[in-house]
Order: structure tokens, then C-alpha cells, then sequence
């Protein structure tokens, strides 16, 4: 009489569902915080971006995409691509109600770059799309150079 | 076994999630705080751009009034006239909370504005503050004192008893006018004497005709008038040339704002720190001792005072600082004038006929000190400036 015992074939599906379905949420897991980290990365990527744009619209710099005049909007728009997702940067130099101050905004929006043809992603790291919107102000007034302060 | 390897893996990617979620909510809070930021440095470009325009809120009455609650911490002494800043409404703050003071020292630099401005977003628990300190032409610069004398007239001026008074003129380097030879430099200058022979010139006969003043009054001081003669003090145009001597480009308007903004703060004699202007409209006699040779003060007894005589100051008052009779080119409205004791300087837009008995005034070099503020050199007075190396972050 045979009295060994053994997993039924039940027994060894049940398993291996089991096994399946804590594989497949540890997987989801991990993807949901590659998605979570890249779109991080790709804020804080953003955001230098604005500031950059911002820093450089408030010094005067000719560097900038375009010269900033208080008569009237202006507006410049630039494209970086950096691990693979292109970056795109608009500047508005807009005038107040104050003759000496003008408003500045900046837009970076993102999406991954893609092949040309295939319109397949290229990087399949960089996940999805986004926009940041940084607006702040700036007014001319000099910036008096004295020998000593009071 | 299995099992085990399947909570691992578990474990593991709960753990990762949670370090992504830590790092997605700091890019946010990056993101959030560097937009407060930025809210709160437009919040100050703003308030720069209103000072500044001439047309709106700050101009002159913008200092007419303290409001408490607008001191900042670390703002809080008799000295800090604080004020609210509203903004343009037009502006998108973004869902940002914003608040702008402006502060200013009415004692020690009433032409240096404080402005801190606030922008705060509670949802997203952001917060950021910038300061910046602004030049503002509250008051101008009193230029060098090239008039160093106990009295500075545009005038004649007599005694009512003669050698009853004492004009004071001591050497800047040897100090008291107590003993014998230190009575050295200039008593009374006079911006205007008659040219009585009408010769074009004024000889010393005719200075000391104008300035009647006894030798034992003067002790030793000098007495200077022009060489040449110049137009009668008109009343009906009043030349400012003594006000410009004492205080420079600052006007008139400036000094009753400053001594209005310093009676607000409620600054007094007895207060710490004390009152160092005085704007005076009353007829009535003076009779407060004000100011040490360390603190001078500022008494301007305005035309209104004026009006019909200068109030005098009395017998037993002492002075130390600047006095200053707005006579408007009318002998009359300071005749028989009591000067009190005044230690540093009296200035007045006139002659001084007939100075009491009694009356004794002395030179003090830093008598100008109550509204000498410091203004670096190649300052543009007339505008708002900012202060270099005085922009602070915080959040």
C-alpha cells in the first residue's frame, strides 16, 4: 500500500498561480516607480530649465533667446532634449500697469522623443509627458554701486 | 521557499515604491517652493516699481501714517514706521497668499525703505520671503556745511542791550568756548549786508554797521559778510539761500514730513531713541531743553510760527543742535527774538534785529548731525534706488 503523501496537480497550480500573481504586482510595483522616478526627474529637469530661463531674461543677457523690450510681448521659444525627452522652454515678456515692470512666464513642457519613423519612443525610460509654468516679475529700478552702504 | 522569495520581493518593491514616492513629493516641494519664490521676488519687483512711480500710493503721502501690524520681526522698536503695500489686483499670484512691508528707521535713516515682501500657498505648504532696502527720496542730501558759524543770518543783526549777549565761535581744534583766546572763528554770517555808500562794495565800516554786535559779546569771534553788495532780501520772493546753506536740497516739506513721521512714532525727549526733529507751527514761547552734544536735534520754527514774530525760546532753555526762524526776509518777525541757550547753530531768513539780553549761542561742528543722513557719493536723491548687497532670501 502506497502511503507516501505529494502535492496533487491542484495543489501545484494553486502555487504557481500564486507565485504568478506576486510576480506580476512586484513587477507592476517596480514599473509604477520607474514611471514615478523618471517623471521626477524629468520635473526637477523642468524646473532648472525655467529658472535658467527666468535668470537669464532677468539679467539682460543677449544670450537670451530674444531681447526682452517693455513696449510690447515678447516671447521666445526653445527646445532641449535631454535623456531622451525633449524639452520645450516658452518665455513671455509681457508689460504691467507699472512702466518699470514687466512680468515674466515661463513654460516647459515634455514629452519623450521619438523615432521618426516608427513613432516608437526612442528612450523607453523616459515615460510620458508634462508641463511647469513659473511666473514671477522684474523691475528695472538701478541697482546704486556705493562705496559704502548706511 | 517560494513563498519566502515572494514576500522578499514583496518587501523590495515596497520599499522602492516608498523611496520613489519620497522623491516624487521632494520634486514637488521643489517645484512649489521654487514657484513661492518666485512669487515672493515678483512681490518685491512690484512694490520697487509702485515707490517708484510717481503717480501712485507711496508718493508723498505714503509715510503719513504707521500701521503696527505691518512691523516685521525684528522691526519693532519706537524708531520703525511701518506700512502695507496693497498690489495690483490684475496680478496672477498663482494661488499664492502675498504680503509686502515697507519699513523705515525715522531716527537713524528715514530715506532707507525696508521692503519685505511674503508669498505663502497653504495647500501646497510653500512658503518664501525676500527683502530688499531702497534709497527713497524722502529727504535729500544737506551737501558740506561751508557756513560754520554760531549765527547765519541774511541780515543785520543788533543787540537790544549792547554786550548782553554772548555769540560763541570756537576753534573746531581747541574745543569750550571758556578761556581766553578760544574764541576764534567765525560768530555771524550774514548773507546780505547794505551797501550803504553804494559804492558796489561792502567795506568793514559798513559790516560792522550791519552786524552791531558789542566786542564783549563777540569774545573774539569774527564776523563775515559779502564783499560785495547784493539785492535786498525781497519778502515778497524770499531767497532760500539760508535754508540751502543749513540744509541743503532737502526742503521745507521734507523736514515737517520727517518731524510729523517722528511725532506718530511717538518719539519724544524721553523716549529711546528720542526725537531729533521738530517742526514748529505754534506762536507760542519755546520752552523745552532738547538735544546733548551727542544728539543734536532740529528746531524749525516755520512761517506759520512766524507769522507775526518768531516765538522765542526762553531764558532758561538750552538748545543743542539746530535752530532755524523761517522770518521770510522780515527783520520784523525776529525782532527782539530770546534765543535761550543754543549750542550748535541758528539760522534765519533774515536779520536779527535787536537780539534780548541773555541770549547766548554757540557753534557746535556736528550741529547738523539730526538730519545729516548718510548718502553714498554719486547717489541720485531723487529717485528710488536699490541698496547694493541688501537682498536676503528665506523661506
Amino acid at each position: 500500500m502506497n502511503t507516501e503523501r505529494g502535492f496533487t496537480l491542484i495543489e501545484a497550480l494553486v502555487a504557481a498561480a500564486l507565485l504568478g500573481l506576486g510576480i506580476l504586482g512586484a513587477t507592476t510595483l517596480a514599473m509604477h516607480s520607474l514611471n514615478a522616478g523618471v517623471a521626477s526627474h524629468q520635473q526637477i529637469t523642468a524646473l532648472a530649465l525655467a529658472s535658467n530661463a527666468v535668470e537669464c531674461w532677468r539679467s539682460g543677457s543677449t544670450l537670451c533667446p530674444a531681447s526682452a523690450t517693455l513696449s510690447a510681448s515678447r516671447e521666445s521659444l526653445s527646445s532641449t532634449t535631454l535623456n531622451g525627452t525633449v524639452y520645450n522652454v516658452r518665455s513671455a515678456v509681457t508689460p504691467t500697469a507699472y512702466a518699470k515692470l514687466q512680468s515674466i512666464q515661463v513654460t516647459v513642457n515634455w514629452r519623450p522623443t521619438t523615432n521618426s519613423a516608427s513613432g516608437v519612443t526612442d528612450n523607453p525610460m523616459a515615460q510620458g509627458s508634462g508641463q511647469l509654468v513659473i511666473s514671477t516679475r522684474n523691475a528695472t529700478a538701478p541697482t546704486f554701486v556705493p562705496s559704502s552702504s548706511p | 521557499m517560494v513563498t519566502l522569495l515572494v514576500l522578499l520581493a514583496s518587501m523590495v518593491g515596497l520599499f522602492t515604491a516608498r523611496a520613489v514616492w519620497t522623491e516624487r513629493l521632494a520634486s514637488n516641494h521643489s517645484v512649489w517652493n521654487v514657484q513661492a519664490q518666485y512669487t515672493a521676488e515678483a512681490a518685491l519687483e512690484t512694490a520697487l516699481a509702485m515707490l517708484e512711480a510717481p503717480l501712485s500710493e507711496p508718493a508723498p503721502t505714503f509715510w503719513n501714517s504707521h500701521e503696527a501690524s505691518q512691523c516685521a520681526t525684528g522691526f519693532t522698536g519706537l524708531q520703525w514706521q511701518c506700512r502695507g503695500l496693497s498690489l495690483d489686483s490684475a496680478w496672477d499670484t498663482r494661488g499664492h497668499s502675498v504680503q509686502v512691508h515697507v519699513m523705515r528707521d525715522v531716527v537713524l535713516a528715514p530715506h532707507v525703505a525696508v521692503v519685505l515682501a511674503e508669498a505663502r500657498h497653504t495647500a501646497n505648504h510653500a512658503a518664501a520671503q525676500v527683502q530688499q532696502s531702497l534709497y527713497m527720496p524722502t529727504i535729500a542730501p544737506i551737501g558740506v556745511a561751508n557756513k560754520a558759524a554760531a549765527l547765519l543770518t541774511q541780515g543785520c543783526v543788533s543787540e537790544a542791550t549792547s554786550g548782553s549777549t554772548r555769540f560763541c565761535a570756537p576753534n573746531a581744534t581747541q574745543g569750550s568756548c571758556s578761556g581766553s583766546g578760544q574764541n576764534v572763528g567765525t560768530a555771524i554770517h550774514s548773507l546780505f549786508a547794505p551797501d550803504t555808500n553804494g559804492d558796489g562794495l561792502i567795506s568793514d565800516a559798513e559790516q560792522q554797521a550791519c552786524l552791531n554786535v558789542s566786542a564783549s559779546s563777540l569774545q573774539g569771534g569774527t564776523l563775515v559778510t559779502p564783499t560785495t553788495a547784493l539785492p535786498t532780501p525781497n519778502p515778497v520772493n524770499c531767497s532760500t539761500a539760508v535754508w540751502s546753506s543749513v540744509f541743503g536740497a532737502t526742503t521745507p516739506a521734507q523736514i515737517q514730513a520727517l518731524s510729523q513721521a517722528q511725532a506718530l512714532k511717538g518719539l519724544s525727549a524721553s523716549t529711546s531713541p528720542t526725537r531729533t526733529v521738530y517742526w514748529i507751527d505754534s506762536p507760542n514761547e519755546w520752552t523745552q531743553s532738547l538735544g546733548s552734544a551727542s544728539a543734536p536735534v532740529l528746531l524749525v520754527f516755520s512761517a506759520t510760527a512766524c507769522a507775526s514774530q518768531c516765538p522765542r525760546i526762553s531764558p532758561s532753555t538750552k538748545i543743542v543742535g539746530t535752530v532755524f526762524l523761517d522770518t521770510q526776509c522780515q527783520d520784523a518777525r525776529a525782532a527782539l527774538w530770546h534765543s535761550g541757550t543754543v549750542t550748535g547753530q541758528v539760522a534765519l531768513a533774515s536779520g536779527l534785529p535787536s537780539l534780548q539780553a541773555g541770549s547766548q549761542l554757540n557753534w557746535l561742528a556736528n550741529h547738523r548731525q539730526a538730519f545729516d543722513w548718510p548718502w553714498p557719493s554719486g547717489t541720485d536723491a531723487q529717485r528710488v534706488q536699490r541698496v547694493r548687497g541688501s537682498w536676503k532670501s528665506g523661506s
